[in-house]
């Protein structure tokens, strides 16, 4: 402890020494405060009694890392590690992990197997320059037309609408708050397109319809749709809905999901098209967005 | 230090990371979010590492802190009451303006008790002294290490530490008084 930040008060001075953290030049005047004061001693001892205490509390079975979270977290670093190696893709992780679930980069890998991957890993600070989405290396941006910027935006327009559903343009245009019954027809109207395209309930995989808008992102005349995660509210899923205009999206393969990722790893802006129609989806769980995205696909 | 062995060496941290993502988050779902985004960027920032005394650990946890009072920040979109101020307000250095907390003896009170009642009284703290108190207690940071993993003075550290302990003192007493044990 420096001494312009030592506390002199004896209380202070106490708890510096039952924490260790008392310097040697204070612990004489200590030790004699509580050789002639019992309470002194006894608050020591009490000072160490809370400690072991708010270590066994704060220490319990709940606080343990879960096997599934474990072999998330071992299946990126062990794909860093592989990726590091020419051959990589196929290589075999290299620990094992007591997960029986597919881990995140896996997940994500099955949407574009190796270029969402590739960008996962490269944002993980990973050399890998193995996509095989046309030679193009790790750049979905180059197919997708998605810069920086459009991932921000779409992340930050995630972030206000649905914490703030009522920041949404136009919503009574979609139906009412948490309706979802006149969704689609709506969507039909909107988009003047076929209904049964438009099946955009995620019930099925948690999350509870709030509100659609009319939003400028990613072009005019997108819709924006809010939903949140039934049993946490702060979870949200946001999908945006835009006609496909051949000229600018034409290179999108149909039926492709693709991905970009932005500074926020684990909010990848996924996209693909159905349809006339293009998809956006962000969410707070890449767990539940990759739900989503098959909910939403198996749909269409 | 080679990317093999700080990989090693933060992977043996998943339980403390873990830990700690709970403290702040309080749920399992944004804990492990919060896991995931640590570990992901502690893998793309290693090569800024330096190794030190206690490990890779406090390097992660501040990863972890950053992350969770940037996500914080842009949640309440709101000037909130910052850690400097909080200090001041609290009354600056530690000691000058509390009286030691009241004294309770453990020895007379039945253990489960105690867990419980401690428990919810960690519950309670605000995040920024239960985030203090997991660092120092469960993970046995010194103050100085604690202090750089939150990035901030080791007077505020203290501060935190003194007032979330007189919170918890509070309560035990009181546990204590319940069942008719006087205190010393």
């Amino acid at each position: 402890m420096q001494p312009e930040e030592t506390p002199k008060s004896m209380e202070a001075m106490l708890l510096a020494l039952a924490d260790g953290e008392l310097d040697f030049a204070d612990q004489p005047q200590v030790l004699a405060k509580i050789a002639e004061d019992p309470k002194a001693a006894q608050r020591l001892a009490q000072e160490q009694q809370l400690k072991k205490c708010c270590a066994r509390v704060m220490n319990g079975p709940e606080m343990k890392c879960p096997n599934e979270l474990a072999g998330k977290v071992l299946a990126m670093a062990s794909g860093g590690a592989a990726a590091a190696k020419p051959t990589m893709p196929s290589a075999p992780p290299k620990q094992q992990a007591p997960y029986t679930g597919p881990p995140v980069l896996a997940k994500i890998g099955r949407w574009v197997p190796t270029a969402i991957a590739a960008v996962l890993l490269l944002a993980a600070g990973i050399l890998f320059n193995q996509a095989s989405t046309g030679g193009g290396g790790i750049g979905t941006s180059a197919v997708a037309n998605l810069s920086q910027q459009d991932i921000k935006n779409f992340t930050g327009r995630h972030f206000d609408c649905a914490e703030r559903p009522d920041r949404l343009k136009n919503p009574t245009q979609f139906g009412e708050t948490g309706e979802f019954e006149q969704l689609p027809g709506k969507l039909r109207d909107y988009f003047k397109t076929d209904a049964d395209k438009l099946s955009l309930n995620l019930n099925g995989i948690g999350y509870e319809y709030q509100l659609t808008g009319t939003c400028a992102l990613p072009g005019s005349g997108a819709v924006h749709i809010v939903y949140h995660k039934q049993q946490n509210p702060e979870k949200s899923i946001s999908v945006w809905i835009v006609a496909a205009d051949k000229a600018k999206y034409g290179q999108l393969e149909e039926g492709r999901v693709y991905s970009e990722v932005g500074d926020d790893l684990l909010k990848p802006v996924i996209f693909w098209r159905d349809g006339g129609l293009l998809y956006y989806l962000v969410g707070d769980s890449i767990e539940d967005c990759d739900k989503a995205v098959q909910q939403l696909r198996q749909a269409a | 230090m080679e990317s093999t062995a700080f990989r090693e060496l933060a992977l043996a941290e998943m339980d403390s990371v873990y830990r700690m993502a709970m403290t702040l988050a309080r749920n399992p779902d944004d804990a492990s979010d919060l896991v995931q985004e640590t570990f992901l960027k502690a893998f793309k920032s290693e090569g800024r590492f330096e190794l030190r005394d206690h490990g890779v650990r406090p390097w992660l946890f501040k990863i972890l802190h950053n992350n969770f009072y940037t996500k914080v920040k842009k949640k309440n979109r709101e000037p909130t009451l910052g850690d400097e101020v909080i200090g001041e307000v609290a009354g600056g250095e530690l000691g000058e303006v509390d009286a030691p907390p009241p004294a309770w003896d453990l020895e007379h009170l039945d253990w489960e008790q105690v867990d419980d009642r401690l428990k919810n009284a960690i519950d309670e703290l605000p995040d920024h002294y239960r985030e203090v108190l997991l660092l120092w207690a469960v993970e046995g940071l010194k103050y100085r290490e604690v202090a750089d993993v939150l990035g901030v003075a080791l007077g505020t550290v203290m501060s935190r530490l003194y007032r979330a302990r007189a919170i918890l003192s509070e309560n035990l007493a009181g546990l204590a008084e319940e069942h008719g044990i006087k205190a010393g």
